[in-house]
């Protein structure tokens, strides 16, 4: 098979899975977005009869309900979405046992040395697409590539319903007339970089000098360079998703919180939800982030190691009130609030200390754990949590915690 | 101003109070050298608040003056001077700093002199004398157990705790110890504990001769320390230092004696197969045979060293870097390891009857779940 990778990607996922569990829906433009009564009213997804209004995903509610006066606005649910992925990836499990899932609505197949089975990768595209259809009643776009750059790439290219064969020869007329920021792996600010260097297209990136691009972006430059020319060397990994990498939480605050006293309540419960999580799936991790959204919507994000690994949220809360002072005036308000640890391992070895601190840490953590685990996430909190700035014990908002 | 120096005491001046240059302050003067004259001789000064050395240097003063000159201008320019007599010499018209050298000027603009923070030296203050060689001896060994982590300030320093005619200095991550003893000849009856900053005293140990004698004053925050023509001052981290005599054991129940170079060696090639921030090993004694063992995702490893033990056999499970640090600070070819108990520290020695030693604590293996 000269195409074997495949890339599905389920279209208007949330909105579809909507009207696939409610046929009234069918046909009507649906748009899944955040509760009104709170801040983060934004659309997470569109149906194709919403996106025909104007509506966009990361639109404001309020925006998207005056371009569709006739829109149903739904609450996201987020239980129903995994059930349909999990159905989607088990038919997908029928063509291939290569099967990475990329996000909860896309995934790679690797048909390699499944010839026998299929005519050729377009026949199995079909196919994968007619059950998927029938099965679930979500429909897809698959890109059909030699490698996952290229099947993710050729399924961006026909929406929604698609089934686009992308191979190294389309890659001149197909991919290079595109803008760059359509490259597989480049974001905003990637794309900005790439802009200073007068490169807008992916046809400009591919014929780029190299050394340049390693000597300005690293190892990173090397990978831009070659998956502007499709080239792309990963493997389509089933497990990809079972290492975990980081754990983080994010919070938006019920009001702009002003100075750091107020904001290093947040990054307490924060600190202590990210510990909890990491606790509980065995790890210790060395990286600590922190991200802050102003009133005015821009953000920073700042990350600093600790030597040894560690699940304790002092620990981690120390590291992340470094960051805030560093980074982040007293004055400027703050109206989003995010922690995650990175570098995470599994925890095997502890190292002590000559005072005991490590231990008595790790008796209280093994409590709290404990108490939580037995009577719920909210039956033990830090006091910070019922001052007038903690969001985790207001019972408005107590589902964002734990 | 006007004075006029050479090359090489211009440049070797320079680069011992460069080091207290602070190019990333938003204080602009922060980032300058204060060039001032004496009889005789020119004192140049650095510093970035926490820490400032100056130092002195021969030179012929014709007339008296001082200014502040960029830091990384006059550095790189001192370099790349000619092997010829530096002439520095104050221009009265806009303030700026002519240098002349060989048949060749620059004029380099400075800063507002008045704007360099002064370092002032309370009278109320304390003095003792030390010997350079001593100390950079000293810090040498127990510089290593000193954390890297600024979040915690407190451990970052090495306690000086001096008492009477004796000193103990002491360095904690928390995680490990270095505790050394010295004796410091007539200094009267002092009892003081200062814990002065690890960053200050590597500064010390690489500005300070070895045959210096070295002043010590202590005042409020601050230490100074001043050799005949270089003067470090730094401030002294607050805090109470804990209580390390409690965590020294007194008593061990077994004891291994070995060859540093071997287990360091061994050890260093053990970790490779660990991983990154976290290089746990694992070591076992048994009839005089230790074992270093790792056996991760990467693979295994195996090594076996003859040592003499003393008392039953034992394992345990390091972190190799930690036990690297130590062994390395240690100096001696041969080095003692007293164990107290499965999940008590272990003391590090050097075979030398000497009041030095370091603590590791072994790290505890949880079950993978």
């Amino acid at each position: 098979m000269r195409c074997p990778i495949l890339l599905a990607d389920m279209n208007s996922f949330f909105a579809s899975v909507h009207q696939a569990m409610e046929p009234r829906l069918q046909g009507k433009p649906v748009a899944v977005g955040g509760d009104p009564a709170k801040r983060q009213g934004i659309v997470l997804a569109a149906s194709y009869e919403a996106k025909a209004c104007g509506v966009k995903t990361g639109m404001a509610v309020w925006e998207a309900r005056s371009l569709c006066p006739n829109g149903i606005f739904l609450k996201p649910r987020y239980s129903y979405y995994v059930a349909f992925s999990a159905r989607v990836i088990r038919i997908m499990k029928d063509f291939t046992p290569l099967v990475e899932p990329f996000s909860i609505d896309e995934a790679f197949l690797d048909l390699s040395g499944c010839d026998h089975f299929f005519d050729s990768s377009l026949t199995a595209s079909l196919e994968l697409k007619r059950r998927i259809k029938e099965e679930t009643g979500l429909m897809c776009s698959v890109g059909v590539g030699p490698n996952k750059l290229l099947a993710k790439m050729a399924a961006g290219m026909q929406k929604p319903d698609g089934l686009t064969v992308l191979n190294f020869g389309d890659v001149p007329g197909k991919m290079w007339p595109l803008p760059i920021k359509e490259l597989f792996g480049v974001g905003p600010r990637l794309e900005k970089r790439l802009n200073d260097l007068n490169i807008h297209t992916i046809g400009e990136l591919a014929h780029y000098p190299l050394s340049v691009l390693r000597k300005r972006f690293g190892l990173i430059g090397h990978v831009l360079y070659l998956s502007a020319n499709g080239i792309d060397y990963s493997p389509v990994d089933p497990h990809s998703l079972e290492k975990v990498k980081s754990i983080g939480h994010q919070l938006t605050l019920p009001r702009d919180y002003r100075g750091y006293r107020q904001i290093e309540v947040v990054l307490l419960e924060l600190c202590e939800i990210v510990c909890r999580r990491v606790r509980l799936g065995g790890f210790v991790g060395r990286t600590i982030n922190l991200t802050l959204k102003g009133a005015d919507f821009l953000w920073v994000s700042r990350s600093q190691s600790v030597g040894l690994p560690t699940a304790f949220t002092n620990d981690i809360y120390r590291v992340a009130t470094a960051l805030l002072h560093r980074h982040w005036p007293a004055w400027k308000p703050v109206r989003m609030v995010g922690v995650s640890l990175a570098g995470l391992v599994k925890m095997t070895s502890e190292q002590p200390d000559l005072f005991g601190e490590v231990e008595k840490a790790h008796l209280l953590h093994t409590v709290c754990d404990q108490i939580k685990d037995r009577f719920g996430e909210q039956s033990i909190s830090r006091a910070v949590s019922f001052t007038p700035d903690g969001v985790c014990r207001n019972k408005n908002r107590g589902d964002n915690c734990g | 101003m006007h004075f006029s120096s050479t090359k090489e005491e211009l440049l070797n001046a320079i680069q011992v109070v460069q080091r207290a240059v602070s190019l990333r302050n938003p204080l602009p003067i922060l980032s300058g050298i204060k060039f001032e004259t004496g009889e005789g001789s020119v004192t140049i000064s650095a510093t970035d608040l926490e820490l400032g050395i100056s130092c002195s240097f021969p030179a012929e003063v014709s007339e008296q003056g001082k200014t502040v000159l960029p830091a990384r201008v006059i550095t790189e320019l001192a370099r790349r001077f000619p092997d010829v007599k530096i002439f520095f010499k104050s221009d009265p018209l806009n303030g700026s700093v002519i240098i002349q050298y060989g048949k060749s000027e620059a004029s380099i603009n400075g800063y507002p002199v008045e704007e360099f923070p002064e370092f002032t030296i309370p009278a109320d203050n304390t003095k003792f004398t030390i010997s350079g060689e001593i100390l950079k001896d000293v810090i040498s060994q127990v510089i290593f157990a000193t954390a890297r982590d600024e979040n915690r300030p407190l451990y970052t320093g090495i306690l000086f705790e001096i008492n009477n005619s004796t000193a103990n200095i002491v360095a904690t991550d928390t995680h490990r110890l270095a505790w050394r003893k010295i004796l410091l000849d007539d200094i009267g009856d002092l009892d003081i504990n200062l814990i002065i900053p690890g960053k200050t005293l590597n500064e010390l140990t690489r500005v300070a001769g070895l045959s210096d004698r070295l002043d010590i004053t202590v005042a409020e925050n601050q230490v100074i320390f001043k050799t005949e023509n270089i003067c470090l001052i730094s401030r002294l981290i607050g805090g109470n230092f804990p209580n390390y005599r409690q965590v020294i054991p007194s008593e061990y129940i077994s004891k291994t004696r070995l060859k540093t170079r071997d287990l360091i060696e061994a050890s260093e090639r053990a970790s490779l197969l660990t991983r990154e921030g976290a290089p746990i090993i694992k070591i076992s004694i048994e009839n005089n045979i230790l074992v270093v063992s790792v056996n991760t995702e990467a693979g295994r490893m195996r090594e076996e060293m003859s040592v003499y033990h003393e008392g039953e056999g034992l394992q345990f499970a390091f972190n190799a870097r930690y036990l690297n640090d130590a062994l390395k600070a240690i100096g001696t070819d041969e080095v003692v390891l007293e164990f107290t108990g499965p999940l008590s520290p272990v003391i590090i020695k050097p075979v030398e009857e000497m009041e030095y030693l370091s603590l590791l604590l072994p790290v505890r293996l949880r079950e993978e779940s």
